[in-house]
């Protein structure tokens, strides 16, 4: 499908890729945030269905379907929720979902303090 | 979800509700028409869904692998929309789009909890024999006798432990 990033300013909002878009055409406008995490909602209950439906072939357990199938339709049920949530302003479903951030900091151990070798930290030059 | 719909004007975007976005945000701009078509070929995929699901409203009935490789295969094509909404070449097919009119109560969620108490519904029971019945019994003796008892060291002291 044909998609551009864009960047609002004011009213009117800049395109990263405007050639993409006919002109006088209707757009529907997500934040890019907003779009990730529920896509990733969406994503996650197919990879958690995929999954289970793996593990059922390798055991061949037909009787333990019966156990399952709820749990698999609860599944089912989160992904209609964020399906529903493209087309409501409400707040996304997903946002519930606990999200650690992981900021790793760059290593110190060999911290460029000067590129000429031989300059002191007073920045003096010992000849 | 905040969206907002948008009208292309010399190659910028007017937004018809510019209130909902901040000045630092990053922006999905989508064509309306393609992204609709999009949502309800995805809606179609889980109505398909509820409908293998609503054989279980009829209790005598029960699942097996069909079903459950049915539902595999509509999550795959669910994957597949997925992965075609940031492919450029890939272009929207407008012979159909799909309204959902299905009954709300078959999306109702149903839970008979066998999921999450499986452990315990599935326990397996030992047969009783006479012989239990008769060890249980004399336990319940062993018990009344101690409370007959009391406290008094006497009797306390003529009972045996038996085992």
């Amino acid at each position: 499908m044909r998609v551009s990033q864009g960047e609002p300013s004011g009213r009117k909002i800049h395109l990263y890729h405007p050639e993409l878009l006919n002109e006088h055409e209707e757009v529907v406008i997500y934040t890019r945030n907003e779009f990730r995490r529920t896509f990733g909602l969406i994503s996650e209950q197919v990879d958690y269905i995929t999954k289970l439906n793996m593990s059922f072939h390798q055991e061949d357990n037909d009787w333990k379907i019966q156990g399952y199938w709820p749990v698999v339709m609860e599944r089912v049920h989160i992904l209609g929720l964020g399906v529903n949530s493209f087309f409501e302003n409400n707040s996304s479903q997903a946002y519930l979902d606990a999200h650690i951030c992981d900021e790793t900091t760059i290593s110190e151990d060999h911290p460029v303090k000067s590129v000429v070798k031989g300059i002191n930290e007073y920045g003096e030059v010992n000849w | 979800m905040r969206y907002s719909y948008g009208i292309v004007d010399e190659k910028k975007v007017l937004a018809y509700q510019p209130q909902l976005f901040r000045s630092m945000d990053d922006l999905l701009i989508f064509p309306s028409r393609d992204f609709t078509r999009w949502h309800s070929g995805i809606v179609e995929i889980i109505d398909g869904i509820y409908q293998i699901n609503a054989k279980h409203l009829d209790k005598n009935k029960f699942f097996d692998t069909t079903d459950f490789d049915l539902l595999f295969g509509l999550a795959v094509n669910i994957d597949l929309e997925l992965k075609n909404l940031f492919d450029l070449e890939d272009y929207a097919d407008f012979s159909h789009h799909y309204i959902s009119t299905m009954d709300p109560q078959y999306k109702k969620r149903k839970n008979n909890f066998y999921g999450r108490y499986m452990h315990k519904i599935d326990r397996n029971m030992g047969e009783i024999t006479p012989r239990m019945k008769y060890i249980h019994m004399m336990e319940i003796v062993d018990y009344a006798h101690r409370l007959w008892a009391g406290e008094s060291r006497a009797t306390l002291l003529n009972i045996k432990k038996r085992k």
